[in-house]
C-alpha cells in the first residue's frame, strides 16, 4: 500500500525546482530510567509536494499536522527518517553544467553548506531564532559573515536597504531584538533570511505578528522580490486569506500526511479533501454581522504517534464510510495538477469559502 | 443584580508608559484611557509596535525593564467570589514583587502572552518572581503538566492529584491529542500551536475574573481557533470573565469583540462599538487597516492596500497629530501644528482626529 501512495503521487518533472518524495521525520518517544524507545511520533509521514521556480506553494493545516517540521527536515535541521528531497542547485552544478538535481537527504555537511545559501528559512518563533546578545544590524549580517559574503562597505548598504524594505528603520540596526515587539522582530528574521539572495525561502508564519497594514506591506514586498529575482516560497500560514493572496498553489496537510494540493483558487473555491472544506467553513471573516456556518468536527485531533486506521481523518470525517477505516487513500492527482488523499473525492460535492 | 458601576473591572487612566533607551526616551504608552467591565470583551488592535502588548503588561504591573509607568494609573475593582464588596485596587501603585499582586497575577487576571517560550529572554526576567514567570511563560526543560500544576496550586486549594487532573482536563478543552500522556512532555516536543493552547489552558485553569489574552489564536489552525474561542466564550458566560482581547486578525476581533480600541503610536485614535468601526469608521488609520485586509474567495492579483510611509522614530516625533506624514485626509497646517485631542461623537463613538474638530 506505502509503495503504491508515493508512486501515484506527484512526480518528478524537470521543471520543478524543489521535488519532495515520500519524506518522513518521526520523532522517537522515550520512557522510563532507560530511555528506551517506546514508540515514534510521525510528525511527517510520507509527504509528497514539488515547488516549480518563482512560485509560492502555501502550506497550511492543522497545528500540530508537522509543517514547520517538513520545512526544518528539508533544510536537515531534523535529520529526515526517509524520503527524498531533490533540489536543483546551481552552487553545486559542475563542468558548465548550469543545475544540478541533488537529493540533500544525502549531500553531507559542506554541501548542505552551500545549499543553505540557495535556501532560507524565516523561522516561526520569532523571540527563539533571534540571538538575544547581538544587534539587530549582526543579527541580519551573520548569514553573510558565515557563508564568507561579507564585505563591510557594500554589505552595510544591503542590510540597511533591507531593513528598510521589511518596514524598519536605519537606527534599528544597534538596538537588540528585545527592545522590539512582536511585529517587529518578526521582521528581523524576514531580513535576514532575504540577505543571501536565496531561491527559495521555507516562510514559517512570516507575517503572523504584523499588523494588516504592515502584513500587507511584507506580502507586497515579498511579491516584488519574487518578480524580481524569481524566489520562490514554501509559505507556511494558518491565515487562510494571506494564504490564498499570496500562492500560486496551496497544499494542505492533516496529521504528517498530505490531503491536497492544487491551485489556490481551486483549492478554495472547489476543495475535494472533506478536511479543507472543513477548514474554509471556520475562515473567520472581518466583518461583525457574519454568522459563520462552521463544520464542526467530531472526535479528537489525531494523535501522530497512535494515528488511526485507514483515513487518518475518518474519526472526525462527516463522509466516512466503512472503507475508510480499512483503507488508506493514496495521494493522486484527480485532475491536472490537482492532488487528493480521500477515497470519496470524485463523487462528493465539497463546499468552498 | 449589579448597580451599573459595578460592572466595571479595570479602569485605565491616561496611561503612560516609558522606555530610557541609549538613544532617548521611547513613549511606548502615551495616554492611554478606558474600561473594561466585567464580562465584556474589549478588542485592542492597531499598528505593529503601537503599545499594546506594554497597557495589557501594565495592568499586571510587569512592564519589563528598562519601561516604567510614567503617568496615570490602573485601577482594579477586585471582589472576592460570591461577594458583593468592591475594593478598588490602584495597580499601578503596587510592588512588582508583592503578595497582592501575585494573587492577581495567574489567578484573578489571567494572561496569554504573545510568544509563549519567551521566557528564556533577558526581557521578561527583570523584576519578576521566579514562580510567576513559571506561570506565565512556559519554561523549557520542565514538563508542561508540572508547570500547568503549579500555577494551580498556587491559586486553588487542590491536592497535587487533583492539580494534575485539572490541568489534564484543561488540555482536553483545548484540544491537545492524548492529553493524559501529552501532560508529561517538554515544550520543545510540542508544535507551536500545541505551546500556544498548554498557555490558554493554564491561563483559564484558575477561572480568572479577566482575562488578557494577547494574540491567543495566531499560531492555531481555523478550526482549532474557533473552537478556542468557542471555550473562552463559554467560560465568559460561566464565570463573567471580562476579556482584553489584542490581536491584528480582524476577522477574529469582528467575532469576538464587543468594542474595539484602534491604538498608533502609544495613543488610542478610536474607539466604538464592533458594529460601528467596521461599518462606519471615523479615523483615517481605522479606514486603511480595514482596507488592508486581504479577502478570502475569489483571486486578485492586485497588491494589498497599504499605509503610505514608515512608522515615525519615537525620538523625533511628528509635530500635530502623530498620523500626519502617513495620513491620506493629511490637512496642511492643521494636522502637522495642532494635536487632536480625544472627542466623542455620538453615543460610544470616540476618535481623536482634526477632520471632527472645529479649530
Ligand atoms: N523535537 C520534537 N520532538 C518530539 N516531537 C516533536 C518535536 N518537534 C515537533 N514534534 C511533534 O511533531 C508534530 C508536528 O509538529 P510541527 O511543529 O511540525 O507542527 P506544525 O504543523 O508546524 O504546527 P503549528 O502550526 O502549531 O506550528 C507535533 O505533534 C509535535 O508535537
Ligand atoms: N524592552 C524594551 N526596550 C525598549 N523599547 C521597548 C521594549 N519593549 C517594547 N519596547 C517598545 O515599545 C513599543 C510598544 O511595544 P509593544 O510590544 O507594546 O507593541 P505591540 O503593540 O504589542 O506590537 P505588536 O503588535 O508587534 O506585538 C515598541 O515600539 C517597542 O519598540
Ligand atoms: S477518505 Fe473517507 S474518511 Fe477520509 S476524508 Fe475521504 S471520506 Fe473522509
Ligand atoms: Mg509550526
Ligand atoms: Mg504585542
Amino acid at each position: 500500500m506505502d509503495a503504491r501512495t508515493i508512486q501515484t503521487g506527484p512526480t518528478a518533472t524537470t521543471d520543478h525546482l524543489l521535488e519532495v518524495k515520500g519524506l518522513k521525520k518521526f520523532f522517537p518517544i522515550h520512557k522510563g530510567f532507560l530511555r528506551r524507545v517506546v514508540g515514534y511520533v510521525k510528525a511527517v509521514d510520507d509527504v509528497s509536494f514539488y515547488v516549480r521556480p518563482g512560485e509560492t506553494l502555501g502550506l497550511v493545516g492543522e497545528s500540530g499536522c508537522g509543517k514547520t517540521t517538513a520545512g526544518r527536515t528539508i533544510l536537515r535541521l531534523y535529520e529526515p527518517t526517509g524520503g527524498q528531497v531533490l533540489w536543483r542547485s546551481k552552487l553545486l552544478a559542475r563542468g558548465g553544467a548550469q543545475e544540478v538535481q541533488v537529493d540533500l537527504a544525502e549531500m553531507d555537511h559542506g554541501q548542505m553548506k552551500l545549499i543553505r545559501r540557495e535556501i532560507a528559512m524565516i523561522f516561526q518563533d520569532p523571540i527563539n531564532s533571534l540571538n538575544p546578545r547581538m544587534t539587530v544590524g549582526d543579527i541580519v549580517a551573520e548569514p553573510m559573515v558565515i557563508h564568507g559574503q561579507y564585505e563591510k562597505e557594500r554589505s552595510e548598504a544591503v542590510i540597511i536597504n533591507l531593513l528598510q524594505r521589511v518596514g524598519l528603520r536605519p537606527d534599528h540596526l544597534r538596538r537588540y531584538p528585545h527592545e522590539f515587539s512582536g511585529g517587529q522582530r518578526q521582521r528581523i528574521g524576514i531580513a535576514r533570511a532575504l540577505s543571501l539572495n536565496p531561491r527559495l525561502v521555507i516562510c514559517d508564519e512570516p507575517v503572523s505578528a504584523l499588523d494588516v497594514s504592515i502584513q500587507a506591506q511584507t506580502l507586497n514586498l515579498l511579491q516584488d522580490l519574487q518578480r524580481d529575482f524569481n524566489l520562490a516560497y514554501v509559505f507556511i500560514a494558518h491565515d487562510l486569506s494571506v494564504v490564498q493572496h499570496i500562492s500560486n498553489r496551496v497544499a494542505v496537510m492533516y496529521v504528517g500526511k498530505m490531503a491536497e494540493m492544487a491551485d489556490a483558487e481551486e483549492l478554495y473555491m472547489a476543495p475535494l479533501h472533506p478536511y479543507t472544506e472543513a477548514l474554509m467553513s471556520a475562515v473567520p471573516k472581518a466583518d461583525p454581522k457574519y454568522r459563520s456556518e462552521r463544520i464542526i468536527m467530531q472526535g479528537d485531533v489525531a494523535d501522530p504517534s497512535n494515528p488511526p486506521s485507514g483515513c487518518y481523518f475518518h474519526p472526525r470525517c462527516r463522509y466516512a464510510i466503512e472503507r475508510c477505516k480499512q483503507e488508506a487513500p493514496a495521494f493522486r492527482a484527480l485532475k491536472p495538477d490537482h492532488f487528493v488523499a480521500c477515497h470519496r473525492a470524485e463523487e462528493l460535492k465539497l463546499r468552498g469559502v | 443584580m449589579n448597580e451599573p458601576q459595578n460592572d466595571v473591572l479595570v479602569e485605565i487612566q491616561d496611561l503612560r508608559v516609558e522606555f530610557d533607551v541609549r538613544a532617548g526616551v521611547v513613549k511606548a504608552v502615551d495616554g492611554v484611557s478606558f474600561t473594561i467591565n466585567r464580562g465584556e470583551t474589549l478588542g485592542v488592535i492597531g499598528e505593529s509596535g503601537c503599545g499594546k502588548s506594554i497597557t495589557a503588561r501594565a495592568i499586571l504591573q510587569m512592564i519589563p525593564k528598562p519601561g516604567r509607568i510614567a503617568g496615570g494609573q490602573v485601577l482594579y475593582h477586585r471582589r472576592a467570589r460570591g461577594s458583593n464588596q468592591t475594593d478598588i485596587i490602584n495597580i499601578s501603585k503596587l510592588d512588582p514583587d508583592g503578595e497582592i499582586i501575585r494573587q492577581i497575577r495567574g489567578g484573578e487576571i489571567g494572561m496569554i502572552f504573545q510568544e509563549p517560550m519567551s521566557s528564556l529572554t533577558p526581557v521578561y526576567t527583570a523584576g519578576i518572581h521566579i514562580n510567576e514567570a513559571t506561570n506565565l511563560h512556559l519554561t523549557p526543560f520542565r514538563k508542561v503538566g508540572d508547570q500547568m500544576a503549579e500555577t494551580v496550586l498556587a491559586h486553588r486549594k487542590l491536592s497535587k492529584a487533583e492539580a494534575r487532573e485539572v490541568a489534564i482536563e484543561m488540555l482536553r478543552r483545548v484540544g491537545i491529542p492524548k492529553p493524559q500522556e501529552r501532560v508529561d512532555s517538554y515544550p520543545h516536543q510540542l508544535s507551536g500551536g500545541q505551546r500556544q493552547r498548554v498557555m490558554i489552558a493554564i491561563a483559564l485553569s484558575c477561572g480568572p475574573d479577566m482575562l488578557i489574552a494577547d494574540e491567543p489564536t495566531t499560531a492555531l489552525d481555523v478550526s482549532i481557533e474557533a473552537q478556542i474561542l468557542d471555550i473562552m466564550r463559554e467560560m465568559q458566560a460561566e464565570e463573567n470573565m471580562a476579556i482584553m482581547f489584542i490581536t491584528h486578525n480582524l476577522g477574529v476581533i469582528a467575532e469576538m469583540a464587543k468594542e474595539i480600541v484602534v491604538m498608533y503610536m502609544g495613543k488610542q485614535v478610536e474607539r466604538a462599538s464592533t458594529i460601528d468601526l467596521f461599518y462606519d469608521p471615523k479615523h483615517p488609520y481605522t479606514k486603511a487597516l480595514l482596507q488592508s485586509i486581504p479577502k478570502v474567495g475569489r483571486k486578485t492579483d492586485a497588491r494589498l492596500a497599504s499605509i503610505e510611509g514608515m512608522v515615525p522614530d519615537p525620538f523625533s516625533l511628528p509635530t500635530g497629530c502623530v498620523f500626519h506624514p502617513r495620513c491620506p485626509s493629511f490637512m496642511p497646517g492643521k494636522c502637522d501644528r495642532i494635536a487632536p485631542t480625544w472627542q466623542r461623537l455620538v453615543d460610544d463613538h470616540w476618535v481623536s482626529c482634526l477632520l471632527y474638530e472645529e479649530v
